[in-house]
C-alpha cells in the first residue's frame, strides 16, 4: 500500500515569515522522491504538513485523497522522521516497543537487523546518545514503520559513512520488497541521488522544479576530456559546473545532446555522462533560474 | 517475521480512544511506574524520618504524613506537565492524533490520581496504626478532615486535589509546549488557576476559604465543582493542543 500526496496552493506562514508559497505539487504513490532544497527552502515544512506535524495556513493537502490533519487512518499510515527523530527521553529499547505498539505496519524482524547493523544502543536514552546513535534510531523508527507513506528529513546525516551506505542498500531492499511512496529530503545528493525516482526541488518555499530523476538528468550532459577539445565543442553552450585536473577537463552543460551531437563528441575524444543531479541543483538554486 | 505493507484501519471516525493509542500509553504508563514507585518510597523515608527527629527533639503532636501532603500534590503536576509537554511530539510522531493523545492524558490523570490518592490514604492507615500504638495524635490542619484517622475524606481530598493538581500541570505543560517561554509564563495565572479554586474549595489554602466563609457550599457541591473544574481544563487543554505544531526535536 502506498499514499500518494497533492498539494494545491499551499502556504505555510511562521509570523511574518513564508516558508512555503502557493506550493503546487503531486507526490505519484510507490515512488522514491528526492526532496532537495538549500537551508531555509521550505522543505521541513511541506513534509511537517503532509505528516500532520502542523497545520498549513491555507491551501489544500490530500495524503491518499485525505486530509491529513488529525486523520487517524493518514497519520497512521505516514511515518516522518526529522533529523534524529521525535522521541521520548526514554530508552531506545522502549522507544521501538512503543513503534511496535502504534504502528500497524511494524516490522519487528526488520527492525532488529536494523539496530544491529546500525548499532543502536538499545539501553541508552536519545539524550545519552551520540548525535550518530540518534540518527541511527530514527532510521530505525522510519524504516521498520513500513508506513505507506515515509519520509526522512536529513535523518541520517548523522549517520557515519558506512552506516549511511548500509542506510541506502537497506532503504532500496525493504522498498523492493514492499513497495511504498518514500521522500527522502538531504544535503548530501551525490550520495542518494541514486535513490530517487523523482525529484522536487524547493526554492524559497516554492517549487523549482518537480520531474523524474531520469529526465532531469537528460537536461545536461557531462563531458570530460582534454580542455582544449571539451571548451570547443561547448560553442556558446550554457556551462553549468567545470572542473580541471591538469589538461583534462569535466564541464556539466545544461541542455541534452542528440544523436549526432553525441556522435561528434565522441569521434572529437570526449566522455559523456548524465548531469549529476548536484550540479543542476546548485546551478538552479544558486541562480534563482528557473527550468 | 515479516509482515507485509498493510493498509491501516480505515477508520476515519472520531473514536478518540484508537486501540493502538491505548497500547502505547499502556507503554508509556509503564515507563511512569518506575517513577512512582521512587516516588512514593522516598515520601515514606522522608515520613519516617520526621518521626525520628520529631521523637528525638520534641513530642508527636500531630501527623507526620501530612507535612508530605503539597509533596503529593505538586509531584502529580510536574508529572503531568513532562507528560504532556513532552509525550505530545513524539505522540504525534508516531501517527496518532493529538485528540486521542489529550484523551490519554486524561486518563493519565485519572490514574495518577487513584494510585497517588490510595498510596496517600495508606499512609495514613499505616500511620494511624503506629501513632495509636505509641499514643500519638494524628491530627491535621487545613484539610477537608481533622484527623488522619478520617480515611474516607482522606481519600477524598487527595482524589479530587491530584486530579486538579495533574490537569493544571498538563495545562501548564501544554501553554509551554504550543506558546513557548513568554506565552508559558505570561498564562500561569489562568493554568494555574484550577490549583487555586481548588485549594480554596477543599483547605482553605491559597485565596482563602472561599467555600466555608464566602460560598458556603456543601461538601458534595464543593466536589462537583472541583470535577467541573477538571472536566473544563481537559476541554481547554483540547482547544490548545488541537492544533499545536510539533516542535523541531533539538539535534
Amino acid at each position: 500500500m502506498s499514499f500518494g500526496v497533492e498539494v494545491r496552493d499551499l502556504t505555510v506562514r511562521y509570523g511574518r515569515t513564508t516558508a512555503l508559497d502557493g506550493v503546487d505539487l503531486t507526490l505519484e504513490p510507490g515512488r522514491i522522491h528526492g526532496l532537495l532544497g538549500r537551508n531555509g527552502s521550505g522543505k521541513t515544512s511541506l513534509l511537517s504538513v503532509l505528516a500532520a506535524f502542523r497545520p498549513a495556513t491555507s491551501g489544500t493537502v490530500l495524503v491518499d485523497g485525505e486530509d491529513p490533519f488529525e486523520n487517524p487512518r493518514i497519520m497512521a499510515g505516514t511515518c516522518l522522521v526529522r533529523e534524529s527523530g521525535d522521541h521520548m527521553d526514554d530508552k531506545a529499547r522502549a522507544t521501538l516497543q512503543i513503534a511496535a505498539a502504534v504502528r500497524p505496519t511494524w516490522d519487528a524482524e526488520l527492525a532488529g537487523r536494523l539496530v544491529d547493523r546500525l548499532q543502536v544502543p538499545l539501553d541508552r536514552k536519545p539524550s545519552q546518545m551520540s548525535r550518530g546513535q540518534r540518527s541511527a534510531l530514527g532510521v530505525v523508527v522510519g524504516l521498520a514503520s513500513r508506513a505507506p507513506l515515509t519520509m526522512l528529513d536529513e535523518s541520517y546525516l548523522g549517520l557515519d559513512a558506512p552506516s549511511r551506505y548500509a542506510f541506502y542498500d537497506e532503504l532500496l531492499a525493504d522498498y523492493a520488497e514492499h513497495p511504498r511512496t518514500i521522500v527522502v529530503s538531504s544535503h548530501l545528493i551525490e550520495e542518494v541521488e541514486r535513490l530517487f525516482e523523482q525529484v522536487v526541488v524547493l526554492d524559497h518555499g516554492r517549487v523549482l522544479l518537480a520531474d523524474d530523476a531520469d529526465a532531469l538528468r537528460a537536461r545536461g550532459a557531462t563531458l570530460t576530456g582534454p580542455g582544449d577539445v571539451v571548451d570547443a565543442f561547448l560553442d556558446g553552450r550554457r556551462v553549468l559546473e567545470r572542473r580541471t585536473l591538469g589538461r583534462t577537463a569535466q564541464v556539466t552543460v545544461d541542455g541534452g545532446l542528440d544523436d549526432a551531437e553525441r556522435r561528434r563528441a565522441r569521434d572529437a575524444g570526449l566522455e559523456i555522462g548524465p548531469v549529476p543531479l548536484q550540479d543542476l541543483f546548485v546551478h538552479l538554486t544558486a541562480s534563482g533560474d528557473r527550468p | 517475521m515479516s509482515l507485509a505493507t498493510s493498509v491501516p484501519a480505515a477508520d476515519r471516525s472520531a473514536r478518540a480512544l484508537d486501540p493502538r493509542a491505548v497500547r502505547g500509553a499502556r507503554l508509556a504508563l509503564r515507563s511512569q511506574l518506575v517513577v512512582w514507585v521512587a516516588f512514593w518510597l522516598t515520601l515514606a523515608v522522608i515520613a519516617v524520618g520526621i518521626v525520628v527527629v520529631t521523637v528525638r527533639v520534641g513530642e508527636v503532636e500531630h501527623s507526620a504524613w501530612d507535612y508530605l501532603s503539597a509533596g503529593c500534590r505538586w509531584f502529580s503536576f510536574a508529572m503531568l506537565l513532562f507528560v504532556t509537554a513532552g509525550g505530545i511530539g513524539p505522540y504525534v510522531a508516531h501517527g496518532l492524533t493529538r485528540r486521542s493523545f489529550v484523551t490519554l492524558v486524561a486518563l493519565d490523570v485519572a490514574v495518577t490520581a487513584a494510585v497517588f490518592s490510595a498510596c496517600w490514604t495508606l499512609g495514613h492507615a499505616v500511620e494511624n496504626a503506629v501513632f495509636a500504638a505509641r499514643g500519638w495524635p494524628t491530627s491535621v490542619q487545613e484539610h477537608l478532615y481533622a484527623d488522619g484517622s478520617q480515611l474516607g475524606l482522606v481519600t477524598l481530598e487527595a482524589l479530587l486535589a491530584v486530579l486538579v493538581y495533574g490537569t493544571s500541570g498538563a495545562l501548564v505543560g501544554a501553554a509551554f509546549y504550543r506558546g513557548g517561554g513568554w506565552w508559558g509564563t505570561l498564562t500561569l495565572p489562568l493554568t494555574l488557576a484550577p490549583v487555586a479554586v481548588t485549594e480554596s474549595l477543599l483547605t482553605g489554602r491559597w485565596i482563602g476559604d472561599l467555600a466555608q466563609r464566602g460560598l458556603d457550599l456543601p461538601l458534595p457541591a464543593r466536589g462537583l465543582t472541583i470535577l467541573l473544574v477538571v472536566a473544563l481544563g481537559m476541554v481547554v487543554l483540547h482547544l490548545v493542543l488541537r492544533r499545536a505544531a510539533i516542535r523541531r526535536p533539538a539535534s
